[in-house]
């Protein structure tokens, strides 16, 4: 036997296994590849010869016609992502780094927004990078709210009421180019005026709560000072009482002595009157001095 | 050969089948289609996708010669590729032509408008927000008949003032606040004193009040008083008046008075003529 007749040998009986290789192993990967799964939070894309059959593919074990006949790109859908936007970090030879508001006064502005795929086929085929459009409609349709309103609402009230317009007239935008994302909200970071003067808009806080403190004073004192007057009304008004009664009582008390007096004078009245008489000069004249002269005839 | 004769067609793409040199089909519904072997019918692949283009900053004249510096960005797609091919072929002669074009319609819808109409509020909407729907529309109009272009939106996504006029208006905001302060400093000052003022007159009232009541009530009891001592006097008004004028009497003489008597008196008589009686 010689080399090449038991390389022949070989070969030809190599030829069998090599043809269930062939045409039984190879098809059967092929045909297998078109298994895939989908993870909890997955979507799936089923495109058939390009053309999306199916844009929401659920989780778990699916099979699909091998390439390229049907493909499946999967996206994680459920998942929320988030994008920070700082309005202020302009660094640019023109523009400005505040926002505008619609009074022309300048305010400092960062916002997150919270976001994810609602629609699996769209996001892929609709734009370049949907993301990135996003963030621009973010950013404008934020300057549109800005300007729509003066510098002490959106300071004050202003800060909700942008969260949800801001998120809704987004979504909006989003609905109409039909980009395959939903933003779930709008968070600010900041909305503040520029940093250099913001020392001014504290004062004028500090000057509200101030002005509240001086009318709270006041109405303090007034209180304090009626409390006051009405005590020392009362005072008046218990002497004066007190005085009066005092008047009513000696008169009583007075009298009903003389009345006493009267009913002993009508019993006796010569001595009860001889008695009066002398017991009052008695009185009288031991105190005041005397000078008793006679009387003269003429 | 027969192989070119089918096509895939991807979401992303439409496809103008040339036939020698010649468009004569779109394609627009992504999947499988057919068409005549090369070189009898061949394809071009449009991307039909929405594209971004961000124009850089830009300085605008308002129509009361105020300076206004913004960017905007453009949205927009491939809607009739025919044209599109026609006009300008490739994505960035494209997207030269529509930054030129951006730029013409913002600054004319700009210049159109004085600046106080530009900062207003008065509608709910912001003037911005219907200036750029406007300048959206008829870049639009323009962009479709020559170019075969649909601009979905142009907006801007920062406005606002040249760098060299922000002092002024950081000062401008400066000012307004502090007075904004002043007025609440002020309105504090007078509503203080005018609450003191008012309790000053109210406690001046309640004293008067009560000094009045407390004479009255003194008084009445005064005039009480009198009634008394008068009713009892009707009872024997020789007596009273008796007794009377010798309290009288004995209140007016005092240490310091001197009387000068007549021996005549009564109460005398006993003293200079023990043995007359009376």
């Amino acid at each position: 036997m010689t080399l090449s007749d038991d390389i022949k040998l070989i070969a030809r009986r190599c030829v069998t296994p090599l043809k269930w290789l062939a045409f039984g192993l190879l098809p059967s990967i092929y045909l297998l590849s078109g298994f895939y799964s989908l993870e909890g939070e997955q979507a799936g894309v089923l495109k058939q010869f390009g053309r999306i059959v199916n844009n929401s593919v659920e989780p778990g074990m699916h099979y699909h016609l091998p390439w390229p006949i049907q493909s499946v790109d999967k996206l994680s859908v459920a998942e929320i992502r988030s994008m920070e936007m700082d309005f202020s970090e302009e660094v640019d030879r023109l523009l400005q780094p505040e926002s505008t508001t619609g009074t022309g006064d300048l305010v400092d502005v960062a916002l997150s927004v919270q976001y994810n795929i609602s629609d699996a086929g769209r996001y892929l085929s609709q734009a370049q990078s949907a993301e990135n459009m996003l963030r621009h409609i973010v950013a404008s349709e934020t300057l549109f709210y800005l300007g729509g309103n003066d510098i002490d609402q959106l300071l004050t009230t202003g800060r909700n009421r942008l969260q949800t317009a801001v998120r809704s007239s987004v979504q909006s935008r989003l609905a109409e180019l039909e980009l395959g994302v939903r933003v779930t909200s709008i968070q600010l970071q900041r909305l503040d005026p520029p940093p250099s003067i913001k020392r001014a808009f504290d004062a004028v806080d500090s000057a509200r709560s101030e002005r509240q403190k001086l009318i709270q004073d006041a109405e303090g004192e007034r209180n304090a000072k009626l409390a006051q007057a009405r005590g020392a009304a009362r005072v008046v008004m218990a002497q004066a009482e007190a005085e009066a009664s005092e008047y009513v009582q000696l008169a009583l008390g007075d009298t009903s002595k003389l009345l006493a007096s009267l009913e002993q004078f009508e019993k006796t009245p010569k001595l009860t009157r001889s008695a009066i008489y002398y017991e009052t000069l008695e009185r009288i004249f031991s105190k005041a001095k005397l000078q008793i002269v006679s009387p003269t005839e003429e | 050969m027969l192989s070119t004769s089918v096509i895939f067609v991807k979401e992303t793409e439409l496809v103008v089948i040339n036939q020698f040199g010649r468009p004569v089909r779109n394609i627009s519904e992504a999947g499988l289609a057919f068409k005549l072997p090369d070189p009898i019918q061949t394809r071009i692949s449009i991307d039909r996708r929405l594209n971004l283009l961000a124009l850089a900053p830009s300085e605008f004249v308002t129509r009361d010669k105020r300076n206004l510096v913004l960017n905007a960005f453009m949205i927009w797609r491939i809607s009739d590729p025919v044209k599109f091919l026609a006009s300008v072929r490739n994505q960035t002669t494209a997207e030269q032509r529509l930054e030129t074009l951006a730029y013409s319609q913002i600054g004319a819808g700009i210049g159109a408008l004085p600046m106080g109409d530009i900062f207003t509020l008065e509608d709910d909407r912001s003037a911005l927000a219907v200036l750029f729907e406007d300048i959206g529309v008829q870049t639009n109009d323009l962009t479709l008949s020559e170019l075969g272009i649909e601009v979905k939106s142009i907006r801007p996504e920062k406005f606002g003032f040249p760098r060299q006029n922000l002092l002024a208006i950081y000062k401008r905001m400066e000012s307004e606040r502090n007075r904004i302060a002043r007025q609440y400093q002020a309105e504090g000052n007078e509503e203080a004193s005018k609450i003191r003022a008012e309790t000053e007159l109210e406690v001046r009232k309640l004293q008067a009040e009560a000094y009045r009541d407390g004479q009255m009530t003194v008084s009445t009891a005064e005039a009480e008083a009198a009634k008394i001592f008068a009713e009892a006097f009707e009872t024997n008004e020789d007596f009273f008046q008796f007794t009377r004028s010798l309290d009288a009497y004995e209140k007016i003489f005092s240490e310091d008075s001197q009387l000068i008597l007549s021996s005549d008196l009564p109460i005398f008589d006993q003293l200079l003529d023990p043995s007359a009686s009376q």
